[in-house]
């Protein structure tokens, strides 16, 4: 879901696309009665001397690039609309500028309350994230559904990058890892795996197979 | 066309003319202020006519000057101007008004007067043919030789004046008035509004309560009307002058306009669109008038100019206008002490900080030449400010140092530039109280004494030996290229359970480096800082090189080492060492030595690494952008250079330095020109 967002601001596009690699962490631990916490990691640290660099311009091949008052703005008003949705508690978030890595994570009561979410931020960046990811948890019968779609949203960004800074994704990753307390009896992701203890799922596919709609992240996780 | 897009040509062909420069030199004015000589036989000497007509033709420049004229121009000599003479822009401040005019030579008046577009009417004027603008504040005459162009603006302060207002029936800005009168005209609004208020609020309370009563007798004569609509009334009538609190209530809806609440906003919006017509009506009025004194003042110095009433322009002591064969551009300013006072908005400043006549107001700095020059493929700004004796000794004193000789050694041939300043701190120090004592203490004169006190106590307070000895004034900063360095990042460990830890790893990254250098005879300030910071494990000594962890983890660590009365700080540990183990062997760059050594300020770059850097940084590039980029590493350097005093005037130059592909760097701006031209 956070993902989403990430790629919806255009600003962390930008830095994504001048860094020659980076990794996407999007952690859910999710409770018996479908409530649980979220955790979002985007970590540039591989790329930090070049974020670094870049940052002192003002701006490259004509894009400008963001200040880090810019993206501290961003993630408070991330956070600012988090606390305001129903049903998000506990929500932190935190800047590391020596190593370029960003983190947000919450409490949610529901998975609804993530729906409404990705919705409110839809709204605030005025962009379909809503659109391409919900999730849904059947209690009862102890069925966790995520749908995906690809993001056409994203996917017009990349295009209007040039071709030599579309390459610099080749070494971009994004990781889900969703973790129960029940084991799990099966997933349907071919891409996606279940750890030893059967109380996890993960993902972790290159960005690029994403926003060209190689990978799906949809997955139907039945649990014991 | 119209005459100001004439005039904005004109201007521009000014740098494309020529013939016997003495004669309109003569013409000039003695008392300008400003002069800038364009010296077209050295240019057209530099750059054939052939090659700039082949080149503004490809640029479809004559064709669009034709079209906008209606006349056939296929080459530059076709304007009538004459290519064999200086053409002059100057400028001379009046009390009124500062004008601002030109001199080009014609070589053939007939067809310069065919340049004239055909609905412009053509007078004649102390005996020349001359059109002007709509305004009339431009005007252009024009003989066989010569073409005078001439504008003038009209000085704010010279409006301000009681006398001139009276004599051209100025008035005040009625926003002034507005300001002037707001409190009372506030006031006055607002009783206006309390008393409308108190009335209508009676009396609509009467209307509102007989028109409730009125429709509850209704509601009781007819059972057409429901409960509902009986309920609505109630509430938005009955409720509110039940209480105070209600009152707040009422604030929300619209039941305020009714009882007149809304007159005052009203009242003022009505006051302020008349305050701003009075204005728009008021600024018309006085640009109008502005434009009659303009025009008055611009026929009265062409009079003089045409005429050679006024003295002749005699070059000053100084003055560098006769240029070398390079030179196609020279600028000459009389003062600019007074170029600043003249536009200062000295009248805003005085009045916002209730200060003294900022006539007073001087830095010292007296005429400035400046020169363009075209040297093979390098061109170069270069220039001399001359400075008043006390203003002169106080620099000569401050750039009395040169670079620390030791530090030569230390610019490698591969570095991409450099920047070196040498200043003689403890000279800095003792003069610069009084420099600002002496210069902003008239420009605030109340406070002369306490600028006097302050340089005082700062003299008192600041050992100005003891610094200079920790920090002498010179300094050199190297940028080396990029290398290859260990970095640290964060990344995931998963378990398999997926749960993860993170886990710090490193790689090798290209990082740029750098090296700062600057002399001192007392270092225990820097030992007892680095100390310091050693026992707050902030900073680790190690064979005698301090290295500091936490500043910036982006750039790798930094490195202190002071050795042979020098501070070393770098990013590159390698170096450090081997500056400490006196194993670094560079390959010294002598030219930019030279550079370093004849200068108190110098800036360097070598723009031909560029490309190179691009690559190692693995910067991404348009391919828009990719020929541009390939095209630097033909180039030779971009610098900044200051050799300081010579005599009493500080000197300077700017210069860069093309491929040498054409047969100069203007045939290379011409190329660049088209090429850029073409892919747009």
């Amino acid at each position: 879901m956070l993902k989403r967002f990430f790629f919806s601001s255009v600003t962390i596009m930008l830095i994504f696309s001048l860094s020659s690699c980076f990794d996407i962490v999007e952690e859910i631990n999710f409770q018996s009665n479908g409530a649980g916490k979220i955790k979002a990691t985007l970590n540039l640290s591989k790329s930090k001397t070049k974020v670094a660099s870049l940052m002192l311009l003002d701006s490259v091949n004509g894009i400008k690039v963001p200040s880090k008052t810019t993206v501290q703005k961003e993630l408070n008003d991330i956070v600012l609309i988090l606390k305001q949705t129903k049903g998000v508690s506990n929500v932190n978030s935190s800047l590391d500028f020596n190593n370029y890595i960003a983190t947000l994570e919450c409490d949610f009561n529901n998975v609804a309350a993530l729906n409404a979410f990705t919705k409110t931020l839809s709204t605030k960046f005025k962009t379909n994230i809503s659109g391409y990811t919900t999730y849904a948890y059947d209690a009862s019968n102890k069925v966790f559904v995520r749908k995906y779609n690809a993001s056409q949203d994203a996917k017009k960004e990349f295009l209007k990058l040039k071709g030599e800074n579309q390459k610099v994704f080749n070494d971009a990753y994004f990781t889900s890892i969703y973790r129960f307390v029940d084991p799990v009896k099966k997933q349907q992701n071919s891409k996606a795996s279940i750890s030893a203890n059967r109380k996890a799922v993960m993902l972790k596919t290159g960005i690029l197979d994403l926003i060209n709609d190689n990978t799906n992240l949809s997955n139907t996780i039945v649990l014991n | 066309m119209n005459t100001k897009l004439l005039f904005a040509t004109l201007l521009f062909l000014i740098g494309l003319s020529q013939v016997s420069a003495q004669n309109h030199f003569k013409k000039l004015p003695a008392d300008i202020n400003f002069l800038a000589t364009f010296d077209t036989k050295n240019l057209f000497q530099l750059v054939d006519t052939k090659d700039i007509n082949t080149t503004l033709n490809k640029l479809d420049f004559f064709k669009k000057l034709s079209d906008s004229l209606s006349q056939d121009i296929y080459q530059i000599e076709d304007l009538g101007i004459n290519l064999i003479s200086k053409s002059y822009v100057f400028t001379r401040l009046a009390d009124s008004v500062t004008f601002i005019g030109a001199l080009i030579p014609l070589s053939d008046a007939k067809r310069f007067q065919a340049f004239i577009p055909g609905h412009k009417k053509v007078h004649v004027v102390d005996g020349l043919q001359t059109i002007y603008s709509v305004d009339r504040s431009i005007r252009i005459s024009w003989d066989e030789n010569t073409a005078y162009v001439l504008t003038g603006v009209v000085k704010d302060s010279y409006l301000a004046r009681e006398d001139v207002k009276e004599r051209y029936g100025l008035t005040e800005n009625p926003y002034y008035n507005y300001y002037d009168t707001d409190d009372a005209v506030a006031e006055s609004i607002e009783a206006a509004a309390d008393a409308a208020y108190e009335y209508d609020y009676v009396d609509t309370l009467v209307d509102i309560t007989d028109t409730a009563y009125a429709v509850f007798d209704d509601v009781a004569d007819s059972i057409s009307i429901g409960y509902d609509e009986y309920d609505v009334v109630s509430d938005s009538n009955l409720i509110m002058i039940d209480s105070y609190d209600d009152y707040d209530t009422i604030t929300d809806n619209d039941m305020l306009d009714s009882i007149g609440y809304s007159i005052y906003e009203n009242q003022e919006d009505i006051y302020q669109d008349e305050t701003s017509m009075a204005y728009y009506r008021w600024l018309a009025e006085t640009d109008s008038i502005k434009g009659v004194i303009a025009s008055e003042w611009v026929d009265a110095e062409m009079a003089n100019i045409i005429t050679g009433h006024y003295k002749s322009f005699v070059a000053p002591k100084g003055f560098a206008g006769k240029s070398s064969k390079n030179t196609v551009a020279h600028y000459w300013i009389r003062s600019v002490d007074e170029l600043y006072q003249n536009f200062m908005p000295t009248g805003i400043i005085e009045q916002a900080f209730g200060i003294g006549s900022l006539s007073k107001l001087k830095y010292g700095y007296e005429q400035a030449n400046l020169s363009f020059d075209v040297d093979k493929n390098k061109l170069k700004l270069h220039g001399a400010l001359d400075l008043d004796q006390e203003t002169a000794k106080i620099f000569k004193k401050i750039y009395d140092k040169k670079l620390n000789p030791k530090m030569y050694k230390y610019l490698d041939w591969d570095a991409l530039g450099f920047l070196s300043l040498s200043m003689n701190s403890e000279a800095y120090l003792k003069y610069i109280p009084q420099y600002i004592q002496r210069y902003y203490g008239a420009f605030v004169p109340q406070y002369q004494e306490a600028f006097t006190v302050g340089a005082t106590l700062f003299d008192i307070i600041v050992d100005e030996k003891a610094v200079a000895k920790v920090f002498k004034g010179d300094n050199l900063f190297v940028l080396n290229g990029v290398t290859k360095q260990e970095i640290t990042y964060t990344d995931y460990e998963y378990d398999e359970d997926y749960n993860y830890t993170q886990i710090e790893k490193t790689k090798m990254d290209e990082i740029p480096q750098f090296l700062w250098m600057f002399s001192s005879d007392d270092m225990r300030i820097f030992e007892q800082l680095l100390e310091l910071g050693v026992r707050q494990e902030e900073v680790l000594l190690e064979n005698g090189i301090y290295k500091i962890g936490k500043v910036s983890r982006q750039f790798s660590n930094f490195y202190v080492l002071m050795k042979d009365g020098i501070v070393f700080l770098g990013n590159d540990e390698n170096q450090i060492t081997a500056i400490k183990n006196n194993t670094y062997k560079p390959n010294v760059d002598g030219p930019s030595r030279k550079v370093m050594k004849k200068n108190r300020f110098a800036a360097l770059f070598h723009v031909n690494k560029i490309p190179t850097l691009i690559a190692d940084l693995d910067l991404p590039v348009s391919r828009d952008l990719d020929n541009l980029t390939s095209d630097l590493a033909q180039y030779g350097d971009f610098y900044m250079i200051s050799p300081g005093m010579k005599g009493n005037s500080f000197q300077g130059e700017l210069g860069i330095e093309f491929p040498k592909k054409g047969k100069n760097a203007l045939y290379f701006l011409i190329d660049l020109l088209e090429r850029v031209a073409v892919t747009r």
